[in-house]
């Protein structure tokens, strides 16, 4: 063999076209970010055809994050050529002569691959984690010395709420955190407990709200979130709740 | 999942969740499939329990039972995934050739799977997805989904006890 056919043969095995139950499959020497080999599905002919992602884009990025919800709109912003369309989830080329099907295999396929990259780019990792855990652990560590233990505290409706992390301080007073997620549960049920204890107007307690940072917050949240009472940022926890400890009574 | 502040800690928390016995919860009930993230695409999720814990990792099934060849995925997720079988028949993956996994096969074609101890290197940061760039040619006896579902759980330290409830949907489209 010649170096012609060495490079040839050696091409096939990542640019081919197979028959496919309805159309033909058009695979090319190209990557999505995972490394999987672009493909494009060619229908019809003898005259007039369609070429289509099948969907491969979108597929891309639910395999990293299978929970991310993405609308043909958003799709469209993966790509900047234009008359190309999305349909449910597909990159798809208008109708496209036989001197045009080249190009359509070819603007398909990068509009697919470059969908591929712009969605991984924008993709929120959807961290599910136990929030109320890691507040309590790191609230453990915090105040190792002093009593942390869960807690029912009466508000000022006598109602009685159940809080997880309530600190006796060094000079007797009680600080109570609170871990709140980013739903609308926790939310409302966090400002309706914190009122009421607030309610009590007692001296001796000291209430915090600790929200996840992580996730976005919008600033209506937060100034709802905010009615229960004062807010801490989980990554600001440090600085805040070292000001409770036992070295620097408040 | 614990409270983890780097990529490293991610990284070893995994490994151990991984190396657990673990079992899904669910399995010995028949599944409902649903609609899954995109269009001919049906689900089936299983949460993920070890020590009797559920701690938010599940097992995810995406099958397209209206492609010919039939087409599935099965994946291990935390919000992203760790490792995956791309049942693709007419399929195809590129390896990272020069990346930090040595003796990798440059090609892979048709179904693979993507290993987590394959991939852990690039997991650079706790808030950008992971791409899982490497993969190895699934065993050539596993073309049934059973089999494979099956293969992967036993990859992966999931104990199936009892029998797999559990086959691809019907096809909703006639050919």
């Amino acid at each position: 063999m010649n170096a012609i056919d060495l490079v040839k043969s050696a091409l096939y095995e990542v640019s081919f076209v197979q028959e496919a139950e309805d159309g033909v499959l058009v695979t090319i020497p190209c990557m999505y970010p995972s490394g999987g080999l672009v493909s494009v599905m060619v229908r019809g002919g003898p005259t007039a055809f369609f070429v289509s992602d099948e969907g491969k884009a979108l597929r891309e990025l639910l395999s990293a994050c299978p929970e991310e919800e993405v609308s043909d709109s958003k799709l469209k912003n993966g790509f900047a050529v234009s008359g190309l369309n999305v349909f449910k989830g597909r990159i798809t080329s208008p109708e496209v002569s036989l001197m045009q099907l080249p190009a359509a295999i070819s603007l398909v396929a990068n509009a697919s691959r470059d969908t591929a990259n712009w969605l991984f780019d924008h993709c929120k990792i959807h961290r599910r984690k136990d929030f109320k855990r890691i507040v309590r652990e790191f609230l453990e560590k915090t105040f190792a010395e002093q009593p942390l233990k869960a807690a029912a505290i009466a508000g000022g409706s006598n109602k009685s709420h159940k809080f997880d992390n309530v600190v006796l301080l060094s000079n007797g007073k009680r600080l109570v955190v609170d871990a709140v997620v980013h739903d609308a549960n926790s939310i409302n049920a966090a400002v309706a407990t914190n009122i009421d204890v607030r309610e009590r107007h007692d001296p001796n307690i000291i209430q915090r709200i600790v929200y996840d940072d992580e996730e976005e917050w919008s600033g209506p949240d937060l100034a709802l979130l905010g009615l229960g009472g004062t807010l801490v940022a989980f990554s600001r926890s440090q600085d805040v709740f070292s000001r409770f400890t036992g070295s620097r009574a408040q | 999942m614990p409270a983890v502040t780097s990529a490293a800690e991610f990284v070893s928390y995994i490994d151990a969740f991984l190396a657990a016995e673990k079992y899904l919860v669910g399995l010995g009930v028949r599944q409902d499939w649903r609609p899954g993230r995109d269009d001919g695409c049906w689900r089936v999720k299983y949460p993920i329990e070890v020590d009797g814990e559920q701690r938010g990792e599940s097992l995810i099934v995406d099958a397209y039972p209206d492609r010919t060849p039939v087409e599935f995925y099965i994946l291990i997720e935390f919000g992203q995934v760790i490792c995956r079988v791309d049942f693709e028949p007419n399929g195809g993956h590129t390896n990272d050739i020069w990346g930090p996994v040595p003796d990798l096969a440059p090609l892979v074609s048709g179904p693979h799977y993507h290993a987590w101890e394959l991939n852990k290197h690039y997991f650079k940061s706790t808030t950008r997805a992971i791409e899982l760039h490497n993969a190895i040619a699934l065993p050539d006896n596993l073309r049934r989904f059973a089999a494979v579902f099956r293969w992967f759980a036993a990859q992966n330290n999931i104990r199936l006890n009892g029998p797999l409830e559990l086959d691809l949907p019907p096809r909703t489209r006639i050919v």
